[in-house]
């Protein structure tokens, strides 16, 4: 085995961690938000809360799915033979920072709401938007097909 | 709304150019090809927004063209009304509701404000004014036939449509107009008409409802009145303290009704197409209270202004938050609806109106009839005060009774609805802190009286007087816990009469005897303490509080001020009576067992409003025994029930009376029975001047 193949069975075994742990947590949080809807707390259910609402529904919507996204990428790594090193490193970060920094945004910019607005914390939910998307370009531009020589 | 539409349609074309651009990469074609049907897809997208945005600002110009070259041409085009299977008009809808600028309506402030905009939606402000649907209209519709005063009227529900087959409105229009009461052409004589009910005002207590003109853009009120409590219709005239000889009533929305009723209510006469009232809102919407929003929502799709200014403690400049201002200022957002207000004779710019913020007396003057008035400590009322004078006098000209419509003898309001003329006489007002948002809340209360949760109890008033908190029977003279310790009891006592019902006095003052006899308004005393003469009251009050005790006559030193004015009174006395006998304070106070009697004599008041609250105080005192009053029955049938019911409560009221502690308050002879007599004594002096209250 390389070093190249060692470093990416790391990388995917980094992800495959990551992403089944931030599934446990998304699905934490919805269990959670579940609660909140069996006990009518007025904290998330009060029509005066509904933008906190709203953004704890995107944080464990997103932590769920971008859980997903790093599972599959840990999945895809040994079917990407163009990724190049660098380009793994890169959509690594990207992915796992955008995967922390997207829900993490929606989760805690919900907490301290102004009416119709959310807290500055969710600041962060852009930043990790940007990062993921620049993290599953990357993986895309990798998946191209080289034509068939004949 | 065009725009989200407009924006939606561009998405959608521009997920399709995406699909169909895959399709073609995935496919092969050459690099050229794939460059020429990108640009395509491109110039399709763009044109397509291009050809949308050009159809919205064409729709728009051609909307004002119209407008503008026949005015009111909106009127015309016919509404999408099914003519009715048994005939009838099919009506312009409710009050035009139109953009009118700077107003934005509240659907723009949910956004921002969810938790506002929710209890706002909750208060019956919003429900004050509505276009008619199921989900709007609370009276029944089913069917049947409704007659008073000689007029009959049908009433159908048709799928989700209201309907009534009534006089026609615009022919009844035409009579009012050349002076001629609407009610005195006989029913069969007069052309009819199936309108759809178009509109409804009210929804907490009671309902009215609205038919459209054909015409032009008034709406006409049909005259009926539907009671909650009741479930039951009634004439609209009986709902009221009008005189019970009184012609039916014919109201126009726009005459009055859009000035509060609406946001930014407009009426306009054009010589070719009539009224043509309109409102940027129905009801009583968020930009009411907070004026037009415009500005301020097109200046916080900046959030980092949002952010700025969530962050700071400084007021928004682009709109007017009530409780920012100062208490005048505050209270005067309200007060320009639940208050009396006369146009001050000054010319007025074009489309000038009071907005919240505004200072109420640049455009009007405030009814005051109190003797406090010319001593305000206000200059500009000092100022108006002679102007306030003339026009009374003026108006007086036309209706001598404009001031006993409305305020007791010493300038206290008497009327619903009206609650700010009463709180700026009140001291604690001069003194600057107290504003209506002192108690009541908007947006965090109960909608039945929005008064602010923690402002239900004595905690309303000890938020300034916190010294009477420590020791309340020293000041009240009563045990803390009862109701006679509670501060809305002894200086705001119910003394308004509306809406069929007594209502707290929002002029904060304390009970006192010589106003009583002065004014002929019962004291807070002797509104708990029913069974009590006002000489008991008067004796208590100089005890207590050291006030010099009036020269009293013989029935106001003896008689039970329950009695005197249930028998003696005028209509609002005889009202206010008969409501606080239902009054579970009252009950206690005074004990309720010689009660039925009174009441079953006020069954056959001649005031409806009067009968309507009597019967609902004896219906509450007798709930073991069958009641079947009906306040609306005719006079024989009325007298019949008045003297069974006398009949059947007299001997109750003597026990009671005989043990009472105050031998002078009973009317009770000496052979131990009621004496009919004296209470025919009593009755025959009833102040029966006509009263026509404005509420």
């Amino acid at each position: 085995m390389s070093a190249s193949d060692s470093d990416r069975e790391r990388t995917a075994a980094r992800h495959l961690a990551f992403g089944w742990w931030l599934v446990v947590a998304s699905v934490g949080l919805g269990t959670l938000l579940e609660a909140l809807h069996g006990l009518k707390l007025g904290l998330y259910l009060d029509a005066s809360n509904e933008t906190r609402r709203l953004l704890w529904t995107l944080a464990h919507a997103h932590g769920a799915l971008l859980g997903l996204v790093n599972v599959a990428f840990a999945t895809s790594l040994p079917k990407l033979p163009r990724l190049s090193e660098s380009g793994r490193t890169l959509a690594s970060r990207t992915l796992l920072a955008g995967a922390c920094l997207l829900p993490a945004g929606f989760f805690f910019g919900g907490i301290f709401v102004y009416e119709g607005d959310p807290g500055l914390a969710v600041l962060l939910s852009p930043i990790g938007a940007l990062l993921v998307l620049v993290g599953v370009v990357v993986v895309a531009l990798a998946t191209r097909v080289t034509p068939r020589a004949d | 709304m065009l725009d989200a539409e407009f924006v939606l349609q561009v998405l959608l074309v521009t997920a399709g150019a995406g699909a169909c651009l895959a399709i073609v990469w995935k496919t092969g074609s050459g690099r050229s090809a794939r460059i020429v049907f990108a640009l395509a897809i491109a110039g399709a997208v763009l044109a397509a927004g291009i050809a949308f945005r050009a159809r919205q600002v064409e729709r728009a110009a051609s909307i004002q063209r119209l407008e503008r070259e026949i005015p009111g041409s909106e009127l015309r085009v016919p509404a999408a009304l099914p003519e009715p299977a048994g005939g009838g008009s099919a009506n312009p809808g409710a009050a035009r509701v139109d953009p009118i600028e700077p107003y934005v309506s509240s659907d723009r402030c949910l956004a921002c404000h969810p938790g506002n905009y929710a209890s706002w939606h909750e208060s019956f402000h919003r429900t004050m004014t509505q276009k008619a649907s199921p989900e709007a209209v609370l009276g029944r519709f089913e069917g049947q036939t409704l007659e008073a005063k000689g007029r009959r009227y049908r009433l159908e529900r048709r799928g989700d449509e209201y309907w009534v087959e009534m006089a026609d409105p615009d022919w009844e229009a035409d009579l009012f107009d050349r002076g001629v009461r609407p009610d005195s052409v006989p029913d069969a004589r007069t052309p009819r008409r199936w309108k759809r009910i178009v509109m409804t005002t009210g929804s907490h207590h009671m309902q009215t409802y609205w038919v459209a003109s054909d015409r032009d853009g008034r709406l006409f009120n049909f005259p009926w009145l539907w009671l909650n409590a009741d479930q039951r219709w009634i004439p609209r005239e009986d709902g009221f303290i009008r005189p019970p000889d009184g012609a039916r009533t014919f109201d126009v929305w726009h005459d009055s009704c859009i000035e509060c009723h609406a946001v930014a209510g407009e009426k306009e006469h054009r010589p070719l197409t009539g009224w043509n009232p309109r409102a940027a809102e129905l009801g009583i919407a968020c930009e009411a209270c907070h004026g037009p929003a415009e500005e301020h929502v097109r200046v916080n799709q900046d959030p980092a202004r949002r952010y700025r200014m969530r962050l700071s403690d400084a007021p928004d400049p682009t709109i007017v938050n009530p409780a920012r201002l100062d208490a005048k200022a505050s209270s005067q957002v309200c007060g320009y609806c639940h208050g009396i207000n006369l146009w001050k004779p000054i010319p007025l710019e074009a489309g000038q109106r009071f907005r919240p913020g505004d200072d109420l007396r640049e455009t009007r003057v405030i009814l005051r009839a109190s003797a406090r008035a010319p001593n305000t400590p206000d200059p500009i009322e000092r100022h108006d005060w002679p102007l306030l004078q003339n026009q009374i006098a003026r108006m007086q000209e036309s209706n001598p009774t404009l001031l006993e419509e409305r305020f007791w003898p010493d300038g206290m309001v008497r009327v619903s609805g009206r609650e700010h003329n009463g709180m700026i006489e009140s001291a604690c007002f001069e003194g600057g802190k107290l504003s209506c948002l002192s108690c009541h809340s908007m947006h965090a209360a109960e909608p039945d009286d929005q008064l602010a949760a923690d402002r239900r109890s004595d905690q309303a008033c000890l938020q300034c007087h916190e010294s009477f908190a420590k020791n309340p029977e020293a000041h009240t003279h009563h045990a803390p816990s009862s109701v006679g310790s509670r501060c809305q009891n002894c200086h705001m006592p119910h003394t308004v009469y509306g809406l069929l019902k007594s209502i707290r006095s929002h002029w904060i003052d304390s009970p006192n005897a010589q106003t009583t006899q002065t004014t002929g308004r019962s004291n807070a005393c002797n509104l708990c303490h029913l069974d009590k003469s006002l000489g008991w009251s008067a004796d208590r009050l100089a005890d207590w509080y050291g006030q010099p005790r009036p020269e009293l006559s013989a029935d106001e030193a003896k008689v039970a001020e329950g009695i005197r004015w249930s028998l003696s009174g005028d209509a609002q006395q005889r009202a206010m009576m008969a409501w606080h006998m239902g009054w579970a304070e009252s009950k206690a106070a005074a004990g309720d067992e010689w009660m039925g009697f009174f009441l079953g004599h006020l069954l056959d008041d001649p005031y409806p409003a009067v009968r309507y609250l009597a019967g609902h105080s004896l219906a509450r005192l007798s709930a073991e025994r069958p009641f079947a009053y009906d306040f609306l029955d005719e006079p024989k049938e009325r007298a019949r029930m008045r003297k069974q019911t006398m009949d059947y409560w007299r001997g109750a009221a003597e026990d009671r009376r005989r043990k009472l502690a105050d031998p002078e308050a009973r009317l009770i002879g000496a052979d131990g029975l009621l004496d009919e007599a004296e209470l025919e004594r009593l009755a025959k002096a009833r102040d029966d001047r006509p009263m026509d209250l404005r509420e």
